[in-house]
């Protein structure tokens, strides 16, 4: 797909005929956008919502899809990635949902896009004022593989009750040497809640804190909407004497060469062939574009790769 | 409830689905972002050609925005008019509260917010329960943090870089109080949204409002420290 394309349909009229725009009704919306406020009011915290009924299956992303369609505008440019990738079934899906049932732009430049809606990462590329950044969520509760009921998780966060999570860290230490939580790694937001970043992997994390970018969530299934406004201190549970630490490699990008961005591993034959590319599609084909970077791989695997 | 009077409707959005989108993304600037002053003029002026007849367009937008009949408003005696309570029922359709504890909005002026207590501030385990108050204003303006006046706010808090100041007309001391006691027992608490005319302010309750004594004494220990 190239880079440069927007799809456009005309604003005008762009919903299909006897949809409303953005496919939600106007009274589902206003319960979304009374929840948002309410979300943005109290960072971190869940808010039930009355979660609909969305043309596709739970774990889909049919939350983030309610949350960007109660935001969106005929002015929005909209950017769908799924674990960071524009061109995958899931973004493929929601952005086509999108420029049918609203007519907006679409890019797959993060610096050009204003509403961003992900599946498991957050962009490589800085965002800015202004953005907004909203999650598909699976399971919201960050407390919930420890504590299965809803009623004392809801209390456990009404007294901070957050040992649990500590213990649940401690054990990952005593059983592996190390803290081996590599994706929805537990965050504390403004000081106060304990909240699931959705499984985005822990690489990701610190780019929630004091992120100049709006941040929404939308979790479907269990029906709750979470929010980090910006600037907000967004703060990976640690140990002392264990800090917080990201993954790192000891591969560069097989495209781009980059260091520094997180990369995926792709299987290339039934021979143990395999290589490390930026999961972020959009980052890695803007560095080989804007400076001709060179593949560090063999010619013959990178062509293999972008074929 | 006696019928609504239809002589004194004030004109509503032309484009019900867009402009309710742009006036919500405009209070959701204002929420996540505290101490930004949004404006809603250009909601009545684009199709319509007409201005709305109330002069209270930010809250009268911020009601079509947010208000319908899953909601209850409680409007005080200061606010109250027939037409602002027979459009709130015609455009919104939103239920009235008798008493202000019960209602998820809450419409008054400032000279009426002296307490907070007759409000919803939310359960420990619910606080999403909470009121939204629209505090109709005598002024409000966006002002810099380092100019002494008696009406400015100093807010600092989730969606604030640094500190953020706005200048409310006709702030007391006891306004100052209940700024900073609402923001004391946070998660719990009210969310302010402050209007005046087409401008609107929020002040959620997750933000710190710090008070102009609290300031000087600041200046005064800085001043201190350059002294020594």
């Amino acid at each position: 797909m190239n880079a440069d394309r927007h799809e456009h349909v005309s604003s005008e009229a762009a919903s299909p005929e006897g949809y409303n725009f953005a496919y939600l009704d106007e009274q589902t919306k206003r319960m979304l956008r009374r929840a948002l406020l309410k979300a943005v009011a109290v960072p971190g915290y869940q808010v039930p919502f009355g979660g609909r009924e969305m043309p596709l299956p739970y774990g889909w992303g049919t939350g983030g899809i309610q949350v960007t369609a109660a935001v969106i505008g005929s002015d929005d440019v909209l950017k769908v990635i799924d674990q960071g990738a524009d061109d995958t079934t899931n973004a493929v899906s929601i952005r086509r949902f999108f420029v049918t049932t609203t007519g907006v732009d679409t890019t797959e430049k993060t610096c050009d896009a204003t509403v961003i809606q992900t599946r498991h990462r957050i962009p490589e590329t800085p965002l800015s004022e202004g953005q907004i950044l909203v999650y598909q969520v699976p399971i919201p509760e960050p407390l919930r593989f420890i504590e299965p009921s809803e009623t004392e998780t809801r209390k456990m966060h009404a007294l901070q009750e957050y040992g649990v999570m500590h213990v649940k860290l401690y054990e990952d230490i005593a059983h592996f040497g190390h803290i081996a939580t590599a994706y929805a790694y537990p965050v504390k937001v403004n000081g106060r809640y304990v909240m699931d970043p959705s499984p985005i992997p822990k690489f990701d994390n610190p780019k929630m804190h004091q992120s100049p970018a709006l941040q929404l969530f939308g979790a479907g299934r269990e029906k709750r909407i979470y929010a980090v406004p910006p600037f907000t201190d967004v703060e990976s549970l640690d140990f002392e004497d264990y800090p917080f630490e990201i993954q790192s490699w000891d591969h560069h990008c097989d495209i781009c060469g980059a260091s520094e961005s997180f990369l995926d591993e792709v299987v290339t034959d039934d021979q143990g062939g395999r290589l490390f590319v930026c999961s972020d599609t959009d980052y890695c084909r803007t560095r080989v574009e804007a400076e001709g970077v060179q593949a560090v791989a063999s010619p013959a695997k990178t062509q293999e790769v972008l074929s | 409830m006696t019928a609504i009077s239809t002589h004194h409707l004030w004109v509503p959005y032309a484009n019900p689905v867009l402009q309710s989108q742009q006036a919500f993304r405009k209070l959701m600037r204002a929420m996540s972002e505290p101490g930004t002053c949004v404006s809603f003029d250009t909601l009545y002026a684009s199709d319509s050609g007409q201005a709305s007849s109330t002069s209270q367009t930010a809250a009268f937008a911020t009601a079509l925005t947010l208000l319908d009949q899953e909601t209850s408003v409680w409007i005080s005696p200061g606010i109250s008019s027939p037409a602002l309570i027979d459009n709130l029922r015609f455009h919104c359709g939103c239920r009235l509260a008798e008493n202000a504890s019960e209602a998820d909005f809450v419409m008054l002026s400032l000279s009426e917010l002296n307490g907070l207590d007759r409000f919803s501030a939310g359960e420990d385990i619910n606080p999403h329960t909470s009121a939204t108050l629209i505090v109709e204003v005598p002024a409000l303006e966006v002002a810099s943090v380092d100019e002494a006046h008696p009406d400015l706010l100093v807010l600092s808090g989730p969606g604030i870089k640094a500190r953020k100041g706005v200048r409310v007309q006709g702030l007391t001391s006891d306004h100052r109080r209940l700024f900073e006691d609402n923001h004391q027992r946070y998660p719990l608490g009210v969310d302010f949204m402050l209007t005046c005319g087409a401008d609107l302010v929020a002040l959620p309750r997750s933000t710190q409002v710090s008070t102009l004594t609290n300031r000087a004494a600041t200046a005064g220990e800085d001043t201190q420290c350059m002294s020594q």
